[in-house]
């Protein structure tokens, strides 16, 4: 009987069975969820790889717009710090910094310089092809990669630059809203033609008010500069007619883009560097100097100087002065009245004033159209993608 | 006489057994329906799970294929979308093509790295399957690609087997056959007509009106919305998970 008791039952061993089914079901279930939620995790770090990439992508063609990479020596770097503070990107636990020390996001530009298919100035090469617009058609690809966690994603995408077009009226080198005036005679002329852009084209050269002396125009060579003097009683167009409002404010506008408006009304500083575009606002009264010796832009990149009266404002009394060896190509605005105080300055280009035009020393104002054709192709309005060059690359090996 | 020693070997009762078969019979039928139960529950989650990643994961390869999708180059060229469709859908894309070490990579040529043909269906047996023009001369062989043939039960199931590069992409999906009076289309399409507003239909094609004026709608396709219901527990009472993702064709925005 003891024997018989001993062996009584089998909830035990049933016990056993069913906890272990048990238990192995609920491991494999776990192991599959597992799986899954791995599987979902590396989807969606994929995914935020390719976000990584892409806005890195736009991120620099945005940069770009603000500096296209032409006759320069590379182009603009990429701002990863920049980029990694945008609210997007700047959650360290959702967009992790790749390992292995590898880029969160970078962008290569490759010109498009490489014959495909017979098809000149198609494609690029990264081992050969120059990291600027060297060609200078305005397209060039990029290559944008992303990386977060660990996962990569890549994009190549040919953009394509849409320049601003200045639209400065061509034909006209000098524009006085006030008088002229030219001391020491004896120098005259003043204002010439240096290149008036093809035989036939007309130069112009106003002055609203009056003229101490006509011969300040050169009106006898090859190339002459007709004048228009209102005192005279012949015709000088409305300033307007000539550069309307609309065409200052897009340049204020883009100079507020690139960051070269400066208003010092409003507590900016004056800029030492006057290159490129440069709009300056003043208060009445106020002379800008432009210096004295050395060269402010050149022939194949002119620049827009606009120095303007206070928003809203006159521009009374405003003087922009120039003197010694001064050079300056481009074009040349005020809202107040130019003065070259001594020297032989030379402006390439054409300059506007709304007030007097006073030229003491013996300044060139030399109207040169190849300055004015080269602004129409300075700046840049917008960077676009050009349809069906967008391709996400294999991507590459994980860290 | 009863001795101490036959008392104790004494049996149970009839009633005794009775009731204790009884309580026994209660308890083991707790048991299994707990065990059943449990089995139940073990392979629901397994199967959901295992459908509801199959289906994330062909979604997200679908998007990424179709968000690629260019324009076929001279001297064949096409629109990036070459069928948009209710049930299926044809582009041209170069997705995942191998990056080659030559010095012009990934360029938009006629050779090599050209965007080839891909297409999706979906079959009335709820398979969608992916057909790919390997040999990419155009067209995908052995598939009706009638843009007029548009409804899942007239599409020949022989093709998963004589379509070019046909691959079952993803199984149970009840967009079709829950309701076939009602479908759920599993494509839909955004595009600017030429009125410039932006519509969302379940078709896109290029077509001319009665006065001959032409219309690009395909051509100017912007995105493709894809959505798949997919069957959880396939073989019982249909319970789907409702999959949605919007394909936005880069190079057509």
């Amino acid at each position: 009987m003891r024997d018989l008791r001993s062996q009584e039952g089998s909830m035990l061993v049933l016990l056993i069975g069913v906890v272990a089914a048990l238990a192995i079901m609920a491991s494999t279930l776990v192991m599959l969820t597992g799986n899954v939620q791995s599987n979902t995790a590396q989807e969606r770090t994929r995914s935020k790889a390719f976000d990584v990439a892409e806005g890195g992508l736009d991120y620099y063609m945005n940069q770009m717009a603000l500096g296209w990479p032409k006759g320069v020596a590379s182009p603009p770097a990429f701002n990863s710090a920049a980029f990694r503070s945008l609210d997007q990107f700047n959650n360290a636990s959702e967009y992790p910094n790749p390992a292995g020390g590898a880029a969160f996001a970078n962008v290569t530009v490759y010109d498009n310089d490489q014959t495909v298919n017979g098809k000149v100035n198609e494609g690029y090469s990264v081992v050969a092809s120059p990291h600027t617009d060297a060609n200078g058609d305005g397209k060039v690809w990029l290559v944008a990669t992303g990386a977060t966690g660990r996962k990569a994603a890549g994009i190549q995408v040919k953009v394509n630059r849409t320049p601003v077009n200045t639209q400065f009226p061509k034909g006209i080198v000098v524009y006085a809203g006030g008088n002229m005036t030219s001391n020491g005679g004896g120098n005259n002329p003043k204002i010439t033609v240096e290149d008036s852009g093809g035989p036939g084209n007309q130069v112009h050269g106003y002055v609203k008010g009056t003229i101490d002396t006509v011969t300040v125009f050169d009106q006898s060579s090859a190339n002459p500069v007709i004048p228009s003097v209102g005192s005279l009683g012949q015709y000088v167009p409305p300033l307007s007619d000539l550069i309307p409002d609309s065409m200052v404010n897009q340049i204020i506008a883009l100079a507020q883009t690139l960051g070269r408006y400066y208003d010092t009304t409003q507590g900016a500083s004056l800029p030492a560097d006057k290159t490129g575009l440069c709009v300056i606002r003043v208060a009445d009264g106020t002379t800008v100097d432009l210096g004295n010796n050395g060269g402010i832009n050149s022939l194949a990149s002119p620049g827009i100087l606009m120095i303007l009266g206070p928003e809203g404002g006159s521009g009374n009394a405003i003087t922009l002065d120039m003197g010694g060896n001064q050079d300056f190509w481009g074009v040349l605005y005020t809202d107040g009245r130019f003065k070259s105080s001594h020297g032989t300055p030379d402006i390439h280009g054409m300059v506007i004033c709304k007030s007097n035009f006073d030229m003491k020393g013996t300044p060139g104002i030399l109207y040169n159209a190849s300055v004015i054709a080269n602004l129409a192709n300075q700046w840049t309005l917008t960077v676009n993608q050009v349809p069906n060059t967008w391709r996400e690359l294999r991507p590459t090996p994980a860290p | 006489m009863v001795t101490p020693a036959y008392r104790r070997q004494r049996g149970m009762s009839l009633v005794e057994l009775v009731v204790g078969i009884a309580i026994m019979s209660l308890v083991s039928t707790m048991i299994l329906m707990g065990w059943f139960s449990l089995q139940k529950s073990y392979s629901y989650s397994v199967k959901s799970n295992v459908q509801r990643d199959s289906a994330r994961q062909a979604l997200s390869r679908m998007q990424r294929e179709i968000r690629d999708a260019e324009a076929r180059p001279l001297p064949n060229v096409d629109p990036a979308i070459y069928r948009a469709r209710t049930y299926w859908i044809a582009v041209y894309t170069t997705f995942n093509v191998y990056k080659t070490a030559s010095p012009t990579p990934q360029l938009n040529t006629n050779t090599g790295l050209a965007p080839h043909m891909v297409m999706y269906r979906l079959y009335s047996d709820g398979e969608i399957w992916r057909f790919d023009d390997l040999n990419n001369n155009g067209v995908i062989a052995g598939v009706n690609m009638d843009p007029s043939h548009d409804d899942p039960s007239g599409f020949n199931s022989a093709e998963q087997s004589t379509g070019e590069g046909a691959q079952l992409y993803l199984k149970y999906v009840t967009n079709y056959s829950t309701d076939p009076a009602h479908p759920t289309p599993v494509f839909r399409y955004m595009y600017y007509d030429d009125s410039g507003t932006l519509v969302t239909e379940d078709h896109a094609y290029n077509w001319t009106d009665w006065s001959g004026v032409g219309h690009n709608d395909r051509s100017n396709t912007i995105a493709a919305i894809i959505r798949t219901l997919v069957d959880l527990v396939p073989g019982k009472a249909p319970v789907s998970a409702d999959l949605e993702t919007t394909a936005q064709i880069r190079n057509q925005r």
